[in-house]
C-alpha cells in the first residue's frame, strides 16, 4: 500500500532496481512507491546509500550502464495521457522526448554539468532546438527571457559568458534555466544547493517554491537537509536503504513520525535556536550494505525497538491518519505507533556504538 | 577585548593578517595580495569552545591555519599562555615552536587524506606520541587505549587501515589523534561537514563530552549556523577577512546586531516553526578578496549603508545590548531590528 493521490503526475509502483557490480547483483531498490501530486512539493530525504538519487535517476531512465530496472513501473501522467516510461528503452526516441522537455532535472555539481567551453546561453538553447523545431534567433531570445526570468541579472549580456564567469549561485540558476526552458511539467533537483552558502541556497529554494506556486509545475527535491525540507515540502518520503520508509504531508511527518528512522533523523539535527543541553539522538551503527539486507526490516539491525517480528517476512506499509503511511510493525490499528508513546521514556545512549565488524 | 574575565586566557590574536601574494605574467610580477585573514582580534579562553561562523571564502579556514602554525602570519601577533600568563608566540621557531604544536592540535575536514593509508590507525597515533617524547611502548599503547575510549573506538580496531572504517569512525579517530598528546587547544576545521546528520551527531556529541571531561578549549569552524551554536559559547563570524560580529551563541539566533549576521541568520532554513524569520536577500556576491571594497567589507551588500560606511573600517566594539560577551563591529548608531518571525 502506498500513499494515494487523486492526480499524481508521476507513479512509481514497486520499483526495483538492480546494479551488477564485481561482487555481483546488488538490490539497490526494492519495491518503492510513490505518487506524486501534480503541483505539488515533495522531499525525498535520507542518508547517503539510502537511493534517494537512484529513484529519481530511474524515473527519467539516467541509470548508469550497470543499473537495471528490473520490477515495478513508472507512470507518468500527462495531458490525461499515462506513459509507462519504465518500459520505454533507456536510448530510444520516446523517453528522450520526455527527459528534458516533459521533466527537467537540476543536479548538484554544476561544474561538471556544463561545458566549460561552450557560452552558457548555447548550452541552454540546445534544449530547445532538441525538442522543437525554433530558429536560433527565437532561441536566444527566451533564453534571454528565462535568465531574467530566474533573476539573473543583465540577461543580455550573460547568455553570452561562459560558467567559470558565473558564481556557484548564477551557475545553479543556469542550470534550472536550461531544465526550465522547454516548459516541463515536472522538475527534479538532486541535491542542488548542497554546494552552496545558506544565503545562495535561500535565494535558489525561494526560486523552486515561486515555480511550483506561480508556474503551477511539481518539483521534487532531493536533500538530506531537515530544516529545508520543514521549509518547502508539502509532502515528505523518507528513504532508508533502498525503500521508502514513510510517506506523509510535512505537518504529518516532521510533526508526527512514525518510523524509528524517521524520528532519530529529526532529532540527530542541531537546528538554530535549540537548547544546547540536549544531547543529540544518534544512530547505533552504521548503514548497511545493501548487499546484506536479506528479510524483514531493513532498519531492525539499528533500531532501539527491534522486537522478533522485525527479523522475518515482508514489511508492509500501515497507515497511521489519511494518507500518512509508514513501514513500521509497530504502527499498530489505531494509527498511533508504540515507539512515539515510548520515545520520553527511553533515551537513547547518546555515544554511538559501534555495530560494525 | 571584554568577556572572558571569568576564564583565563590561552591564546589570544592581535590584529592579525594573512595575505597570500598573487603573482601574474613571465616576471611573477607581485600585482595584489588575497587578504585572507585582515585584521582580526580574538582570544580563547582556557576550556572554552569558540566558534567560527561564516561563508566560502570568508577566510575561516587560513584563520584556523594560522593560530594552529601551519601558517606564518603576515603581521600581527599571537600570545599563548605558556605557564606564565600570555607570552609573545610569534615569531617562536625550533625547539619552541615544537613544543607548542603539542599544545595545539589541528582537526581536518576530511579524516581520510589526514591519515597515511598505508599506516594502521593505531600507529599513526603512536607516531605522533613518540614524536612528542612519549618513549615507552606501553605508556604509548596505554594512552592510546584512552583515548580510543574517549570516542568509542574498540581498542582492537586499531590494527586496521584508514579504508576500513567509516567515514564517522575516521572523523573520530582523528580527534582521538588530536587529543592523544593532550592539547589545551584544538582547532576543528569544519569536521562534521562531509558526514551524514546521524553520523555528524555523533560525533558532535563526543566533542562535547571529551570537552567537558579533559576541559580542553576547541575553535570550532564551521558554516553551519545550527552545530556552531549548539557546540559553542561564543561564536564569532566573519565576512571578507574579518570578524564582524562575537556573539554569546545561546542568543544569537535573537540578538544579532550586524547586518550581516542578520542576514546569515534569516536564510537558515530551521525546523524551530518559532524561530523563523523573514528572509532578508543579499544584493550581489561576496567582492574578491583581493580587491575588497574600502571601509567596511559589507558595504556592497548592506541595506543600511551610510555614508561613512564606504570610507571609514568599523572596528569591533560593545554591542548595544548588555551582554558583555558580545560585540559588533558596524557603524550604524542603533542596531537595526531582527527581521520579523514568519507567520505561518
Amino acid at each position: 500500500m502506498s500513499r494515494l493521490g487523486t492526480d499524481p503526475i508521476l507513479s512509481i509502483q514497486d520499483l526495483d532496481v538492480k546494479f551488477t557490480t564485481s561482487e555481483g547483483e546488488v538490490h539497490i531498490l526494492r519495491q518503492v512507491s510513490l505518487d506524486i501530486e501534480r503541483g505539488s512539493f515533495l522531499c525525498i530525504v535520507g542518508e547517503s546509500g539510502c537511493g534517494k538519487s537512484v529513484t529519481v535517476h530511474s524515473v527519467v531512465q539516467l541509470l548508469p550502464e550497470n543499473g537495471e530496472i528490473t520490477g515495478g513501473r513508472v507512470l507518468f501522467t500527462v495531458d490525461g495521457r499515462d506513459q509507462e516510461i519504465s518500459s520505454m528503452s533507456r536510448y530510444g526516441a520516446q523517453i528522450r522526448g520526455i527527459r528534458g522537455a516533459r521533466i527537467g532535472m537540476i543536479f548538484q555539481d554544476t561544474m561538471s554539468s556544463l561545458n566549460p567551453a561552450h557560452k552558457v546561453g548555447r548550452q541552454v538553447a540546445e534544449n530547445l532546438h532538441q525538442h522543437r523545431k525554433i530558429s536560433r534567433r527565437e532561441a536566444r531570445e527566451l533564453v534571454v527571457k528565462m535568465f531574467s526570468r530566474l533573476g539573473i541579472p543583465d540577461a543580455e549580456r550573460r547568455v553570452d559568458a561562459y560558467p567559470h564567469e558565473f558564481s556557484g549561485g548564477m551557475r545553479q540558476r543556469v542550470m534550472i534555466a536550461m531544465a526550465m526552458i522547454c516548459d516541463p511539467d515536472l522538475l527534479i533537483a538532486d541535491e542542488p544547493t548542497t554546494a552552496l552558502d545558506v544565503t545562495i541556497q535561500a535565494q535558489i529554494m525561494e526560486l523552486l517554491k515561486t515555480l511550483q506556486q506561480e508556474a503551477g509545475k511539481t518539483v521534487v527535491l532531493i536533500t538530506h537537509n531537515m530544516g529545508l525540507v520543514s521549509e518547502v515540502a508539502d509532502d515528505v518520503a523518507v528513504m532508508y536503504l533502498g525503500r521508502v520508509v514513510e510517506h506523509g504531508s510535512r505537518e504529518q511527518v516532521l510533526k508526527n513520525p512514525q518510523h524509528p528512522y524517521t524520528q532519530a533523523l529529526l532529532q540527530s539535527v542541531p537546528f538554530m535556536g535549540m537548547d544546547p543541553n540536549v544531547p543529540l539522538r544518534t544512530i547505533a551503527g552504521q548503514t548497511p550494505s545493501p548487499a546484506s539486507v536479506t528479510d524483514g526490516c531493513e532498519f531492525a539491525g539499528r533500531c532501539p525497538y527491534v522486537q522478533d517480528r522485525c527479523l522475518t517476512g515482508k514489511i508492509a506499509f500501515r497507515q497511521a491518519a489519511d494518507g500518512h503511511v509508514a513501514r513500521c510493525v509497530l504502527l499498530d490499528e489505531d494509527g498511533m505507533s508504540e515507539c512515539s508513546r515510548r520515545d520520553d521514556a527511553r533515551v537513547e545512549d547518546s555515544s554511538g556504538q559501534e555495530a560494525r565488524t | 577585548m571584554t568577556g572572558t574575565e571569568a576564564i583565563a586566557s590561552l591564546y589570544r590574536a592581535s590584529k592579525l593578517t594573512k595575505y597570500f601574494p598573487v603573482r601574474r605574467g613571465v616576471l611573477r610580477r607581485h600585482v595584489g595580495d588575497v587578504k585572507a585573514v585582515d585584521g582580526v582580534d580574538l582570544e580563547i579562553g582556557r576550556g572554552e569552545t569558540v566558534a567560527v561562523l561564516g561563508e566560502s571564502g570568508c577566510g575561516k579556514t587560513t584563520l584556523g591555519r594560522v593560530l594552529a602554525r601551519l601558517e606564518r602570519p603576515t603581521s600581527g601577533v599571537l600570545e599563548y599562555d605558556l605557564g606564565q600568563g600570555l607570552e609573545d608566540v610569534t615569531r617562536t621557531s625550533g625547539s619552541d615552536e615544537f613544543a607548542f604544536r603539542q599544545r595545539v592540535q589541528m582537526i581536518f575536514q576530511d579524516p581520510y587524506t589526514s591519515f597515511n593509508p598505508r599506516q594502521r590507525v593505531g600507529d599513526a597515533i603512536a607516531e605522533l606520541l613518540s614524536v612528542h617524547g612519549m618513549d615507552s611502548s606501553e605508556q604509548r599503547a596505554d594512552r592510546i587505549t584512552e583515548v580510543c575510549e574517549m570516542v568509542n573506538i574498540r581498542p582492537e580496531y586499531l590494527q586496521r587501515y584508514p579504508h576500513e572504517f567509516s567515514g564517522g569512525q575516521r572523523q573520530r579517530l582523528s580527534i582521538a589523534r588530536g587529543l592523544s598528546v593532550r592539547p589545551e587547544l584544538i582547532v576543528a576545521d569544519e569536521i562534521v561537514s562531509a558526514l551524514d546528520v546521524s553520523i555528524q551527531a555523533q560525533v558532535v556529541n563526543i566533542l562535547r563530552t571529551v570537552q567537558g571531561e579533559t576541559r580542553v578549549s576547541i575553535l570550532f569552524i564551521s558554516h553551519d549556523v545550527g552545530v556552531a551554536q549548539y557546540i559553542s559559547r561564543r561564536t564569532m563570524v566573519m565576512y571578507l577577512g574579518k570578524v564582524v560580529e562575537v556573539l554569546n551563541s545561546a542568543t544569537l539566533h535573537e540578538r544579532a546586531e550586524h547586518p550581516y549576521t542578520q542576514a546569515l541568520i534569516s536564510a537558515v532554513p530551521t525546523m524551530d516553526e518559532t524561530a523563523r524569520r523573514e528572509r532578508i536577500v543579499l544584493r550581489g556576491d561576496v567582492p574578491s578578496p583581493i580587491n575588497k571594497p574600502s571601509g567596511c567589507p559589507f558595504h556592497t551588500r548592506c541595506s543600511y549603508v551610510m555614508e561613512v560606511c564606504r570610507v571609514e573600517e568599523p572596528l569591533l566594539r560593545a554591542a548595544r545590548d548588555a551582554d558583555h560577551l558580545h560585540q559588533v563591529a558596524c557603524h550604524l548608531p542603533e542596531p537595526p531590528a531582527m527581521s520579523p518571525l514568519r507567520r505561518q
